[in-house]
This record gives C-alpha cells, structure tokens and sequence, in this order.
C-alpha cells in the first residue's frame, strides 16, 4: 500500500494534536475542541496531497497544515474578541469513557500530561516555548529551526538545553 | 549577603553554563542512547548530573506527550534497536535489528514493572512457547524469545504497515469506509482461519481487535498479540485497581467476556465478528457514548446490522454477521475453520447455507428489551461488572499458585462455601430490612464449618483460613445492616458502596474471603436498593445478580429476584400464581421468604410498618398477591402481624411531623426538623417522592397562610405534580385537623384542576375533602370509588361519611363491600363496627334502633368466627 494521506495523518495523529492543543492556548479550546481542528486539517491533508512533493516529509508538512489551521483560527477568533467572555461556555473536553484505541486510563495521562506541558511552557520564556515547541513537538531540524529564529544550529541546541532546565523546574522532575 | 558576593555567583553560572553546553552537546548527539547516558549521569552523582538528569526527563515528558520516542534502549539481546514501533500499556514495541540474520525484527518488550512479577515472567514464557507453536500465514511469527538485563521481551516478524485500527481510524476521518464487503470477507478469511488454528491448539487470544490486526504492505492480515490476553488482563487489573478507571477494549467483548463468565472459542469469534463489522462499515454494531452506556448495549442492546449501514450488503456477510454477533454463545459459529470456509465462499460469490434461528426465537431476542439503567446506577454496574471480571482473573491467577503450593485444601474450603447454597432468608438481617419482621437466625452450614476446622489445624499459620472463617460468619459491614434494619436504606447504600469499592479494591491482595464478602456486599446493597428510601428495583436487580454470580447456588437473591419479577410484572396475579406453582414442592423455609415479601408488597399499610419499597398496582392484585402469599405462608402466617413500632424513615418523618403539628406554634422545633429533613435529603443518594413531600409538608406547617399555587419546595422551587401529591399523601399520614385542611384545599384544588388524571389523586382529594367535610366530598369519594378497583379502604371512608349524615342503609352496603373484598375481612368488621359504634351517640332516634341491631349482627359474626381473619390479628 501506498502512503495515503489517511494512513500519514494516522501515524502523525499524536504528533499533530500536541502541536494544535499547544499553539491554540486554554483560551481558544474554550470556544473550539482541538479535536475539531485536527478534522479540519485531516480534510486539508487530503484535499492538498498532491502538493506534497516527497512523501518522507509526510511529518513536517502535516504539521504545518496543522500550523497554519491554528493560526487562521487564532486571526479570526482575533476578529471577534469584542464578544462577551462571560457568555462563552467551556466545550466538553472530557475524553468519553470508552475509547477504541487505548484505554481510558491511557488517554485521560496523555490528557493530563498536555495540560501540565502546556502550563509549565505558559511559564517559560517567549524563545524557551517557541524552541521547544519547534524542534521537540514540530520535530523541526535544528537547522530549520535556526533558519526561523535567527539563531546558529549550537545556538539553538543551547537554548533547548536552558529551556529543558527551566521546564523541568517548571514541571518539578 | 557579602560585599562581594560574586565568587558564589559566579561560580553558580559558571557551572550552568557548563551544563547547558554538555545537555546542548547531548541534544546535538542524536545517535547515543539517553539509557546510557543515563546510567552514567547516575553514577557521577555530582549537581552538574542530577542537573542533567532532570533535563532529560523534562526532555522525554514532552517526548511521551507527542507520542514519540522517549528514552529507547541501544540494544536489547541481540538486537539493535532502531526505533519504536509502539507503546502500549504493557510494554513497547521496537523496531530491532538482528545483526546476524541480518533482518529487522519487531520486538515485544514486558515494562519492567510487570517483569519483575514471577507469576508475570512464567506466564509470558509460557504463552511465548505457545503462540510460537502457531504456524499460521495469517499469524505474526514468533522468532524468539529472551530476556536481556531484566527485561523479558519476544521477537517477532516485523510486518511493514500499520495495525487496521488506524486505517478505519483513517477511513472514517474522511467518511469513507474502510473496505468493501467481499474484499473483507476475503481478507477475514484467513483471520478466521488463523483464530481456528489457535482454537485447536487450546489457546484463546481473548483479545480480538482492529489493534491487533496488522495490515501488510500487500494488504493481507495478520493476528498478533497473541497469547498475550491473559497478560493483558493482568495489566489492566493493575490499572483499575487504582483509580476505577475501565479497561481498554470493552467495544469488541461479548457479553460472557464483560461480565467476567467463561470465555470460549465462540467469544474470540464474536470479537472478529464487531472487527470485521467495522471494518466493513467504518461503525461498531454495539455502541454507547459512556463505558456504562456501552455495557449496556452489549448485555442487552440489539447490534446494528449491516443494512443500516451500508446500502445492499451481501445477504450472505450480513447472515454470518448476525450469527457472529448473537449474544448467546452457542448460537454463534463455535469454529474458526468453518467462518473461514463461509467468508471466503462470500467473497467468491458462492452461496452460504447458513442455520438461521428460527424466526420466532429471532424475534423474540430482539424484541427482548430490558430495563434501562441511569446514570449513576449504571457507573455502580459498570464498578461492579469490573469487578467481576477481575474476580475471575484473580480467581484463576489464585487458583493456580495454590495449586502451585500444594494447598489444594484452601481451595476445597473455598470451593465448600461457594457451593453452599446458603440460607433462604440470606443473612441475619436482611430479611428483616424488608419485611420488617426477624426471621430465625440461619445456621451456618456444619459441612462448612467442618471444612474450615479442618483446614485451620492442617494449615494453622496460613491467615486465609480465619479470613474465611470470618468472612463466612460475621457481617462484612455491621453499621450497613443495623442502617438496614432501622430502615434507613439510603445511609447504608452509601455506606455498601464504599464497603464494595474497598472490596474490589483489596482484591489485589489475593485474599480467598473478598469473594464471599463481596457477594454480602452486593446482597446487602441489593437489599438496600429496595427499601422505600431508595425505591430504585432495577439497580436492586443489578445487586442481585451480581451476588447470585459470585455464589452461584445462593437461594436468597435468587429468591428476591423472583419475586421482583412478580411485583414488575404487568399481571403480578399471574405472574404471582407462576410462582406459586413452582414453590409447590419447594422446602418450607424455601417458600417463607417470597411468602412473606409478596405478604408486605401487597400489604394495606406499607410503607410505614415495613421497608419494602411500593410496587404500585391495582388492588385487584394486590389482593390476588396476598392471597399467594398467605397460602404460601401456611402456618406462618400468624406470625406476620408487624408488632411493635413502625419502622422506616417514614415512620420516623411522620412521627417528626405529628410532634411538630402539636406544637404547630414553635417555630424553633419545626425549624430543627426541617434541617433534619434536609440533611436526609442531602444525604440520600436517590431522594423519593415520599422524602420530599415530608420536606414539603414540613414547608406547609411553618408557613402562616396557605397561599395560592402549586407548592414548593425548599429555595422556592416549583415542584412536579407528583411530588406535590407525594406532600399531600403526607400530609393525609398526619391526620391534620379540618381546620388546617379546609384553609390548604384550596391550593390542593389547583394541583387537582390541573392535573385530573394524577395516579391517586381521586384518593387524596376524596380524604382531603372529607377531613374538610366540604360538599364536593362526595362527588371526590364517588370518583375515588370508581376507580379504587374495589379498594375497601374507599369502601370505609365512604361509610364514615354516609354515618356522619346518618345514612346508615347505604352505609351498610359500604360496609359489606369492604368486608368482602379485603384481605383480613375480620378486621375490616371490626373497624366497621368501631366506626358504627362512634356514629351510634349522633344518630336520631329512629336509626339508633337500626344501628344496635346491625351492630348486634356484626357482633355475632365475629364472636363465632364466621369472618375469616387473612391473618391480620
């Protein structure tokens, strides 16, 4: 079998769910499930397929449809920030009970253990979040990632290194 | 601090630095493994490597949470390691390298937490020989089997592509469905084939999923994981065992494999039969939002077919569907061979002749319908359920160590108390909850008690055997029963469902007694779910059942189950006179327990002199259901007056409130009640009808003047017409003075006006009325008449109002009826007669003549025993 865009977002589903769950921040899930836009980007993927040009950069290139997908939601939201917060309700984010795939048990650590990650890198710096995020949760190279902060490969591998201290003080390992 | 506080300083950023440039030269280095530098990190022992360290676990938090790597061995064995393929919740898949053979292999490695159990690391080999026996195209191969620094793990073939639970994941995604029909038929085939293979070598995956079917790259399926079921229960006991939380795949599990029963071929068939259902259709046949919702569909929900689905199945797939998916084992296909033969007939358009049921037993299943649970009841059944499946594992798993130990004795003892049928009357007080009278105490079983002496004087260290001892004798939750006992069922559920938590939960230690004390548990709550308090029977079922599994010869809760089923039934006459039937031969203290339940369900004054919650049904029934229960009783039945005191959290509510309506003018001792009220309110995990209207009535006595409108509850909340009839009905149970009847009719009126049509509203406003000797009291005691269903209660309420006005002819005819249709007609006439012999003072002249004579008649029936009692003395 071929590589299909369907089994491709299968194997990056973990991946691409950090990076949405991540760059959307508490206050967006509160109006949309990051499940959502994870659908939405699963039907991106297939309608644009064809553009991918080398199938092993099948990760990265899902990853920033699913970038992308973030970012407009983040702009429109933007758009209509004079609404009321207070009228705004919480959707349900609970994982149901009885998931298929892995265990609930499973499912409700993963769960916890975005909202801890996500908390502990609200606290760290604007250069700590965006390296960790970019090379250890969008899987970018490091020179990728140097190529979009403007910084040396050593640079960058340095600054992960302060960041990964600070979030395991953030995250008291 | 210092002047010159830099050198500490200093020194402290020097040594960061140093540590930032060693953990960025790590990153930089992807090729080595964090296990070694680890270990070596370990041993330096230094600030600068617990630095590090903790960098490195920050480093694999974000790695777990994004689903990749975390920290990966270099080499295991003999092979390389090279990625991962898969976590799971047992141990982690790698991708390994076998460097002489010079293939990839996939390698199955046992978390260490498990490994370091002895039972865990047999029992692995022991499935590894297994499973390596199975040479089968549609079975991943086993290639090895070893153990490398403590880490037990399998090798096997590396199948290039992706489990089919990820490509229905992927197919549903994007609204499609994963296969066409024949081509599933075809690729299931082999899958099926597979499975019977393993069938004849007597090894049960147990674990049939899309998970555990991996697609190759030519399409063709492979079963995997096998064997491992069994270490995959005990990895999920370990789970639940924590938190409650459900083990994974109950969405592919029959209906014996959920509730924990012995699981055959036929069950791993029905497994395959949900996959391939999904597989085809991209949906489950049995689905449900929540686990409970879930687990009720499988124990008693009809599965989808494929027709609802998928437009124009082949016939034939949705006939071997069907048959997959039936609920009761046998009526699936009990071989994997012959499913194979069928599937691949279906895919070359051959015919299959499938044995349908016939048709009426087809319809009959599926016009089965049982009652449905709510919410909380069915996360108590879900609990429970659990537990039952972990029971049988641990049973098994227990089992088998002893035999292990040559303690085959524990296991006789054990095995003599579950086969001990146990007393009709269930344990010391139970019964008595219920029906509110003390049966005799039961003996226990001298076979048994013999069982334990022995046992204690061969093994007299062993601490299982006074656990047993005590866990066959004493009670599992002394404060539970007495709460039961004094009627306050609602406290001692909440108490039960602790019990039955720490129960389940001390099952982990492997101690024989938690089975029997988790059947009294369970027998109790069942108890408890039928007091008036709580009222809630199909939870009560779900209890029952539950016991009856754990000692499947137990009398008790198969007789409260027996009875439940006459007092739910649509004709509880003859669903009554059934039971009476077969109770025909049955032993005498067999046959006391549903006498004397039917006696109280059908009684004239539950709920306050028992616990039994009401079953509401015609009086027609309720007399056909005493006499049941009379005949039944026999000799018994003399002793079924309900002496003493009533009890019951009624009793207790009416007893409050009488107190409260004599000193209606202190309003500190209504306050005081009200909060006691309240707190029971508070503390019930079911509130019924009855709590809240005492809450309500208590509501109405504090208020001055009796308003307009419908009546509300504490914080002004409007409460449903039957719950402001349930306050009504209380209020009745207090006989109030007419004046504080006359002033509330008129609110009663409205409810009235409303809502005609209320089940037994014509009964309050025709009491309401005459308590208020209004006019329209006899057109409301004509209706109630009419529908009272020859009811004698109305008979007598109607007398008493034809004697206030000296109407003593019709009052006869009222008279009569009563006697005749009650159930202890002696005493009926002597309240006929007490009511005669009140009326006699205000009678004119003329009538007082009539009434001595009839009273005199009345007198003499009585006297010469020509009225039958009915066993109400």
């Amino acid at each position: 079998m071929a590589l299909s865009p369907e089994v491709a977002f299968e194997q990056h589903r973990e991946r691409l769910l950090s990076v949405i769950y991540l760059r959307m921040g508490p206050n967006l899930r509160v109006r949309m499930d990051p499940e959502d836009v994870l659908q939405e980007v699963a039907i991106e993927a297939v309608n644009s397929w064809r553009t991918l040009s080398d199938e092993a950069n099948a990760g990265a290139w899902l990853v920033t449809l699913a970038r992308r997908k973030v970012a407009r939601i983040l702009r429109d939201q933007l758009g209509v920030a004079a609404r009321d917060p207070r009228r705004e309700h919480g959707i349900k984010t609970d994982l149901p009970l009885a998931d298929r795939r892995s265990g609930p048990v499973t499912q409700a650590d993963r769960k916890d253990r975005l909202e801890l990650l996500e908390a502990a890198m609200q606290r760290l710096s604007d250069d700590h979040r965006e390296v960790t995020l970019l090379m250890k949760i969008e899987g970018l190279s490091a020179r990728e990632v140097g190529e979009r902060m403007g910084r040396t490969e050593n640079a960058v591998h340095l600054l992960l290194s302060r960041a990964l201290k600070r979030l395991a003080e953030e995250l008291k390992l | 601090m210092s002047e010159d506080g830099n050198p500490p300083v200093g020194k402290a950023d020097a040594d960061d630095a140093a540590a930032d440039q060693r953990m960025a030269d790590v990153l930089r280095d992807s090729s080595s493994s964090n296990a070694d530098l680890r270990a070596e990190l370990q041993s330096e022992g230094t600030t600068q490597a617990s630095d590090l360290l903790s960098r490195l676990n920050a480093l694999d938090f974000v790695q777990q949470v994004v689903g990749g790597t975390g920290d990966v061995p270099k080499r295991i064995g003999a092979y390389e390691i090279r990625g991962v393929l898969g976590r799971g919740g047992m141990g982690t898949v790698y991708l390994g390298w076998q460097a002489e053979l010079e293939r990839e292999v996939a390698l199955k490695v046992l978390s260490p937490s498990y490994s370091s159990d002895p039972t865990m690391r047999k029992r692995f080999r022991a499935e590894a020989r297994a499973t390596a026996a199975l040479h089968h195209q549609h079975i991943v191969p086993i290639y090895d089997y070893g153990e490398a620094g403590g880490v037990l793990y399998f090798a096997m073939e590396r199948v290039l592509g992706m489990s089919l639970d990820k490509h229905i994941a992927a197919a549903r995604r994007v609204g499609k469905r994963p296969l066409e029909p024949l081509d599933a038929a075809r690729r299931f085939a082999g899958v099926a084939d597979a499975l019977g293979l393993a069938h004849r070598r007597r090894l049960l995956h147990r674990d049939v999923k899309p998970g555990n079917i991996l697609v190759a790259a030519d399409g063709t399926f492979a079963l995997t994981d096998f064997g491992l079921a069994k270490t995959l229960d005990h990895a999920s006991m370990r789970l639940t065992s924590k938190g409650g939380g459900f083990l994974g795949t109950l969405h592919y599990s029959s209906a014996e494999q959920a509730l924990g029963y012995d699981v055959s071929s036929a069950s791993d068939l029905y497994s395959l039969g949900v996959t391939i259902f999904e597989a085809v259709t991209g949906e489950l046949p049995v689905a449900g939002k929540t686990t409970e919702a879930l687990l009720q569909s499988i124990l008693h929900g009809t599965p989808k077919r494929l027709r609802d689905l998928v437009p124009k199945p082949p016939r034939d797939l949705e006939a071997v569907l069907d048959k997959l998916l039936s609920r009761e084992p046998t009526d699936r296909y009990q071989d994997g061979e012959e499913l194979a033969r069928d599937l691949q007939r279906i895919a070359d358009g051959e015919p299959v002749h499938i044995r349908r049921l016939p048709l009426h037993v087809r319809l009959w299943r599926r016009a089965r319908k049982n009652p449905v649970l709510s919410g909380a009841i069915a996360a108590a059944v879900v609990l429970l359920l659990m537990t039952m499946t972990l029971l049988t594992v641990w049973r098994r798993e227990r089992g088998q160590s002893f035999v292990l130990r040559h303690q085959e004795h524990l296991v006789a003892v054990a095995k003599d108390i579950g086969q001990e049928r146990g007393a009709a009357h269930g344990p010391p007080g139970m019964l008595q909850a219920l029906v509110g009278r003390e049966p005799a105490t039961p003996a226990p079983n001298e076979q048994v008690l013999r069982a334990i002496e022995r046992a204690q004087k061969e093994l007299p260290d062993d601490p299982d055997v006074p656990a047993m001892r005590s866990a066959y004798l004493d009670d599992p939750w002394p404060d539970a029963s007495e709460l039961l006992r004094q009627g306050r069922g609602y406290e001692a559920l909440q108490r039960l469902d602790g019990a039955i938590v720490e129960a389940s939960a001390a099952r982990a230690d492997g101690k024989l007694d938690v089975e029997l004390r988790l059947y009294r548990l369970h027998l109790a709550r069942g108890v408890a779910n039928l007091t008036a308090a709580v009222s809630r029977p199909n939870a009560a079922r779900t209890d029952l059942a539950l016991a009856k599994y754990l000692r499947p010869g137990a009398i008790f809760p198969q007789t409260l189950l027996d009875v439940l089923d006459v007092l739910q039934s649509a004709d509880p006459a003859a669903a009554a006179a059934r039971l009476e039937r077969e109770m025909q031969n049955a032993a005498p203290d067999r046959v006391l327990v549903p006498g004397l339940l039917l006696w109280t369900a059908a009684g004239r004054r539950p709920p306050l002199a028992a616990n039994l919650m009401p079953f509401p049904m015609g009086y027609q029934a309720q007399r056909a259901l005493h006499g049941v229960a009379r005949r039944l009783l026999g000799e018994e039945v003399d002793g079924c007056v309900v002496a003493g005191q009533p009890v019951g959290l009624q009793a207790m509510f009416a007893g409050a409130c009488r107190e409260a309506l004599g000193k209606s003018g202190d309003p500190a001792a209504l306050r005081e009640l009200a909060e006691r009220t309240d707190a029971a309110i508070a503390a019930a995990v079911h509130p019924d009808a009855t709590l809240q209207g005492w809450r309500t009535v208590l509501l109405m006595l504090q208020q001055k003047e009796a308003g307009r409108g419908p009546l509300f509850g504490p914080e002004q909340r409007q409460l449903a017409p039957a719950m402001q009839l349930a306050a009504w009905e209380c209020l009745l149970l207090l006989s109030p003075p007419r004046s504080m009847v006359l002033s509330w009719l008129g609110r009663f009126g409205e409810l009235l006006g409303a809502h005609p049509n209320l089940p037994g509203i014509a009964r309050v406003a025709a009491q309401l009325h005459l308590l208020a000797d209004s006019p329209e009291a006899e057109e409301h005691v004509a209706h109630w008449i009419r529908e009272c269903d020859g009811d004698p209660t109305a008979h007598l309420w109607r007398l008493r109002m034809h004697l206030r006005k000296g109407a003593l002819a019709e009052g006869c005819d009222d008279a009569m009826v009563a006697v005749q249709q009650s159930v202890a007609p002696a005493e009926t006439l002597r309240e006929v007669l007490r009511l005669y012999e009140e009326a006699a003072p205000h009678l004119e002249s003329g009538d007082e003549e009539a009434a001595r004579s009839l009273l005199a008649q009345f007198r003499t029936l009585l006297d010469r025993g020509l009225v039958p009692d009915g066993g109400y003395r």
